[in-house]
C-alpha cells in the first residue's frame, strides 16, 4: 500500500470484491498567507481572509456521511483534509490542507474509485475559491500565497478534478456528487494573466468516449457570488445540503424514500430562497448535473409542513377535516376548522375529507400527495 | 412577416427574446450517402439534414404560445441552413456566423432593456469538443472551407454566455438566460493532434470597471455529454428538440401550489426531460443523454392551459389474480374515471389528466365460480399519481 491509499484516510472499511463509496472531504479555515494569517502575506491575496467556518463544516458534512447516511453502496473509505487555526486537524488520521497533502489524498481517493464502476465518489470542499468563469472554480488549499513555487501552486481547478474522473475510456466509479462550499470571489483571467499556468493539476484529463457518469456538482453560490455562514458555525450551504440529505429532499423511488442528485438540486433551489428571504442576503445555490442517481436512503418517509386552505365556506360552517392515510388509518380530526391549518404529516398519500356537522353525509373528499420540502392544499369547494 | 424577427414594434418588457439557430447544410461537408473519402479538416463530418427542422420546430412552439410563455414573446430571430430541397428553403436568413454575430447582438440589446427580461438560446447542428479550453465549439455553414483553420466559421459556445452576462451593477440585462445546445459533443479523432484548436468569437468579453468576474443570473444550460452525439429524427428534427417540445408543451407540467395553475418551469424541466428522453430514444432507437449546468432558483417557463394529458401503465401482480379482479380508478374528487376488468389485462395503457387517483382493485362478483371463495379474494386500495412526462402504477396483491 502507497503512501497514496492512507494519506488523510480516517475511515477504511474496504471489503474485498465489494462497491463501496469513497469520500474525499476538505475544510479550510487557515490560510497563513491570506490577510490575518500567520505567515507573510501574499503578493496576490485578493483580499481575501481567514474563514472560521469551513473546518466545522467539513466535519458536519463528515459526521452526516459516517453516522446518518444510507449510500446505495457501504461507506469504504474517507479521507479528510483540515486546516483549522491552530493545532493538528481535529480528527485521528485527518491531514492538513495543503496541495501536496491533497495530492497524495486524490490519488489515493482515485485508485480507490477505479475499482469499479459500481463505486461512488463522494467530494465536499469548503473554503476560499476564485471563480474564473461560470464554469471554472479553482480552489484555494492551506499554502496558496506560499513563496514557494508559483502564485497559484497552492490551488486547484476544479474542473481537473472533474474531467480527471470522468470515465477517459477506462473504469470508474459511475456515481459521483460534489459539493464546493464557500465563496466563489470573482477575478477576471485577464487579471491574473500567466498566473494561472501554475495551478497544481491533481489529474491526468483525456476527453475522450462519451461521459456517462451520473454526476451532481452542487454550488454554495452563483458565479462570482458570496456564500453565508455564522462565525464559526456550520455554513448555510453545507447545513441545507445537509437538512436535505436528512429526508427534507427525499423523494420516493421504487416504494422506498431516496434523495437523489435531482431532488437535492431541486430542493437547494428552494431551500436558498428561503434562506435569502430569513436573511435578506442574496442566496443562490446553483448545481450542474450529469444524469441521476440516488445519494441516499432514507429510513422513512420525511415530515413535511403542510398548510390546508378551508376557504371561506368550510369555515362558516364549523365542518370538520378529517384526514386519512393511504391505509385508510385516520391520521387526526379537526372539529370547528378555521380559514387555515397548519400541519405537519409524514410524506405520502391522504384522503381530506370536509364533513358538515349538521349532515354527516355530506362530506366533501380531496386525495393529495404530500411531499417534501412543503405542501398547501385547498379545500374550498364544499358541499 | 421576415422570420428572423416575427414581432417587430412588439416591444413587450418584459419580455422573452429567443435566437434561435439550426444548421442542417455545411456547404463544405460531403453529403452523408457520398462516397469520396472525407478530408482531414472536416473531421469526419457529414452534412445533416434535420437540424434546420428542429430549430424551426421550437421557432414554432414560440410563436403559437408566444403569449402563454413566462413573460410574452417580444422578439424571435431565427437562422437556418437547411438543405436545398428542404422545404425550410429561403424561410430565414442563412445561418452563417456572421449573420449570427449581427443577430446575438441585436439580441443581446434587446435582452439588455430589462432585467425581467428573458432570453432563449437554441442551437441545432453540428458542435465538437476539444481536449482544451473551455469545452464545445458550435459548427455554423462555414466549417470545413478552411484547412488551415480548421475551426473557421465556428463558434466557441461560452463566448456567447460571456457576452450576455451584466457588464455592471447598473445593468440592466435579462436576469433570466435558457441556452440549448443540440449538438453532438464528440471529440474527432482528428483534434487531440492539435495543441490548440480556437474557433471564432463574437464579441468580447464584458469590461468590468473593477475587474472582477461576477456573474449572478440564471442562465441553466442544457447540453449534450461530453463525449456523446446528439441524434436527428428524419422529418421530425432532433431526438433533443423533441424531447424539448414534448416537455414544454405539457410532459414537464407541475401543478404550482400557489397559483394552482399548471406550467413549465426550469426546474421541472430538468426532472423530466430524462424520461422524456428516455421515451422518445426508445421510439427511435436512438441513445441521447443530456447535461445541464447552473440550475439555481426555479423559473416559469411555459404556462399550460390545464393539467395535462399523462400516459399511464397498469400492471396487476400476481398475474393469477387478473382473472377474476376489476379495478375502478377515480380521481381526487372521488369521481369514476374508468374501470378495467375482469379479467384485467396484463399490461393497460392509457392516458389519463394528471393528478392523484384512488385505485381499487376488487373481485368481479360476477365471475365469481364454485369454488372460488370472495372472501379469499384479493382486495387492494392505493393512491397513484399522474405525473408527467409518464406514470407506472404497479398493482400488487401482496
Amino acid at each position: 500500500m502507497s503512501e497514496f491509499d492512507t494519506t488523510g484516510v480516517v475511515i477504511d472499511q474496504r471489503e474485498s470484491g465489494r462497491p463501496g463509496a469513497h469520500a474525499l472531504i476538505v475544510g479550510i479555515d487557515d490560510y497563513p498567507y491570506l490577510m490575518g494569517g500567520s505567515g507573510p502575506l501574499a503578493d496576490h491575496n485578493f483580499g481575501l481572509t481567514q474563514l472560521s467556518t469551513a473546518v466545522p463544516s467539513a466535519l458536519a458534512f463528515h459526521e452526516w456521511l459516517v453516522q446518518r447516511a444510507k449510500l446505495p453502496v457501504p461507506l469504504a473509505t474517507s479521507r479528510l483534509l483540515l486546516a483549522p487555526h491552530q493545532g493538528s486537524p481535529p480528527y485521528l488520521g485527518a491531514v492538513s490542507g495543503t496541495t501536496d497533502n491533497f495530492l497524495r489524498a486524490a490519488a489515493g481517493w482515485m485508485r480507490a474509485a477505479r475499482e469499479s464502476d459500481a463505486e461512488m465518489a463522494i467530494f465536499y470542499f469548503c473554503g476560499q475559491k476564485l471563480q474564473l468563469s461560470s464554469d471554472d472554480d479553482v480552489l484555494l488549499f492551506q499554502n496558496f500565497g506560499s513563496s514557494l513555487g508559483p502564485s497559484f501552486r497552492g490551488s486547484v481547478r476544479f474542473a481537473n478534478i472533474f474531467n480527471g474522473m470522468g470515465p477517459n475510456e477506462r473504469t470508474i466509479a459511475q456515481s459521483q456528487v460534489y459539493f464546493l462550499d464557500g465563496s466563489r470571489h470573482p477575478v477576471t483571467r485577464p487579471a491574473l494573466g500567466s498566473m494561472l499556468y501554475g495551478t497544481t493539476d491533481v489529474f491526468d484529463v483525456l476527453l475522450t468516449g462519451p461521459d456517462r457518469r451520473m454526476a451532481g456538482v452542487f454550488h454554495a453560490a452563483a458565479p462570482g457570488d458570496q456564500a453565508y455562514a455564522f462565525a464559526k458555525s456550520i455554513s448555510l450551504f453545507t447545513q441545507a445540503v445537509i437538512t436535505g440529505l436528512d429526508g427534507a429532499a427525499a423523494v420516493r423511488q421504487s416504494g422506498e424514500w431516496a434523495v437523489t442528485i435531482s431532488s437535492l438540486s431541486r430542493w437547494l433551489g428552494i431551500e436558498g430562497d428561503r434562506l435569502a428571504s430569513e436573511h435578506g442576503v442574496s442566496i443562490d445555490f446553483r448545481v450542474s448535473l450529469l444524469g441521476d442517481g440516488v445519494i441516499t436512503r432514507v429510513d422513512a418517509a420525511p415530515p413535511v409542513q403542510v398548510d390546508i386552505h378551508m376557504g371561506p365556506a368550510a369555515a362558516a360552517v364549523n365542518a370538520e377535516l378529517v384526514i386519512e392515510d393511504e391505509r385508510g388509518n385516520q391520521v387526526s380530526r379537526t372539529p370547528g376548522v378555521g380559514p387555515l391549518i397548519h400541519t405537519v404529516l409524514p410524506a405520502g398519500f391522504y384522503a381530506l375529507s370536509l364533513v358538515l356537522k349538521q349532515e354527516p353525509d355530506k362530506t366533501s373528499r380531496r386525495l393529495v400527495q404530500v411531499l417534501p420540502p412543503g405542501a398547501t392544499i385547498y379545500m374550498d369547494e364544499i358541499v | 412577416v421576415k422570420a428572423d424577427e416575427i414581432f417587430p414594434g412588439r416591444q413587450c418588457v418584459p419580455g422573452l427574446h429567443a435566437l434561435v439557430v439550426g444548421v442542417s447544410d455545411y456547404p463544405h461537408l460531403l453529403s452523408k450517402d457520398d462516397e469520396t473519402p472525407d478530408q482531414p479538416h472536416h473531421l469526419g463530418l457529414r452534412k445533416l439534414s434535420t437540424a434546420a427542422i428542429a430549430a424551426h420546430r421550437l421557432y414554432g412552439f414560440l410563436v403559437e404560445r408566444a403569449d402563454n410563455l413566462a413573460v410574452p414573446l417580444s422578439t424571435c430571430r431565427i437562422l437556418l441552413a437547411p438543405m436545398p430541397q428542404d422545404k425550410l428553403a429561403g424561410f430565414a436568413p442563412l445561418a452563417t456566423l456572421a449573420h449570427f454575430q449581427s443577430a446575438a447582438k441585436a439580441w443581446r440589446n434587446d435582452a439588455r432593456t430589462d432585467p425581467r427580461n428573458m432570453t432563449l438560446f437554441y442551437f441545432a447542428g453540428h458542435g465538437l469538443q476539444r481536449t482544451t479550453g473551455r469545452g464545445q465549439v458550435l459548427l455554423f455553414d462555414g466549417f470545413g472551407a478552411n484547412d488551415a483553420k480548421m475551426l473557421q466559421g465556428c463558434l466557441e459556445a461560452f463566448n456567447l454566455l460571456d457576452g450576455m452576462a451584466s457588464m455592471s451593477a447598473t445593468d440592466t440585462m435579462a436576469r433570466t438566460q435558457l441556452y440549448f445546445f443540440d449538438a453532438c459533443r464528440t471529440l474527432p479523432e482528428e483534434v487531440p493532434k492539435y495543441d490548440r484548436l480556437d474557433a471564432e468569437t463574437i464579441w468580447d468579453p464584458p469590461p468590468r470597471a473593477d475587474g472582477a468576474y461576477k456573474d449572478d443570473r440564471l442562465a441553466p444550460m442544457f447540453y449534450t455529454p461530453p463525449g456523446s452525439q446528439a441524434f436527428g429524427i428524419e422529418d421530425v428534427g432532433s431526438v433533443f428538440g423533441e424531447a424539448l417540445i414534448r416537455c414544454l408543451r405539457g410532459g414537464a407540467g407541475r401543478l404550482d401550489q400557489r397559483t394552482r395553475r399548471w406550467s413549465v418551469t426550469v426546474n421541472s424541466l430538468n426532472d423530466a426531460l430524462a424520461k422524456q428522453l428516455m421515451i422518445v430514444n426508445r421510439e427511435y432507437g436512438t441513445d441521447q443523454d443530456f447535461r445541464v449546468s447552473e440550475l439555481g432558483r426555479d423559473a416559469l417557463l411555459h404556462q399550460l392551459d390545464g393539467a395535462p394529458q399523462i400516459p399511464v401503465e397498469i400492471t396487476l401482480d400476481p398475474p393469477d389474480k387478473r382473472i377474476h379482479a376489476k379495478i375502478f380508478v377515480s380521481d381526487e374528487k372521488e369521481n369514476a374515471v374508468f374501470d378495467l376488468g375482469a379479467p384485467v389485462p396484463e399490461i393497460d395503457h392509457r392516458q389519463v389528466q394528471a393528478g392523484t387517483y384512488e385505485v381499487n382493485a376488487i373481485p368481479d362478483v360476477r365471475l365469481l365460480v364454485d369454488g372460488v371463495d370472495l372472501k379469499k379474494m384479493p382486495r387492494k386500495r392505493t393512491f397513484e399519481r399522474a405525473d408527467p412526462p409518464f406514470s407506472a402504477w404497479p398493482l400488487s396483491f401482496e
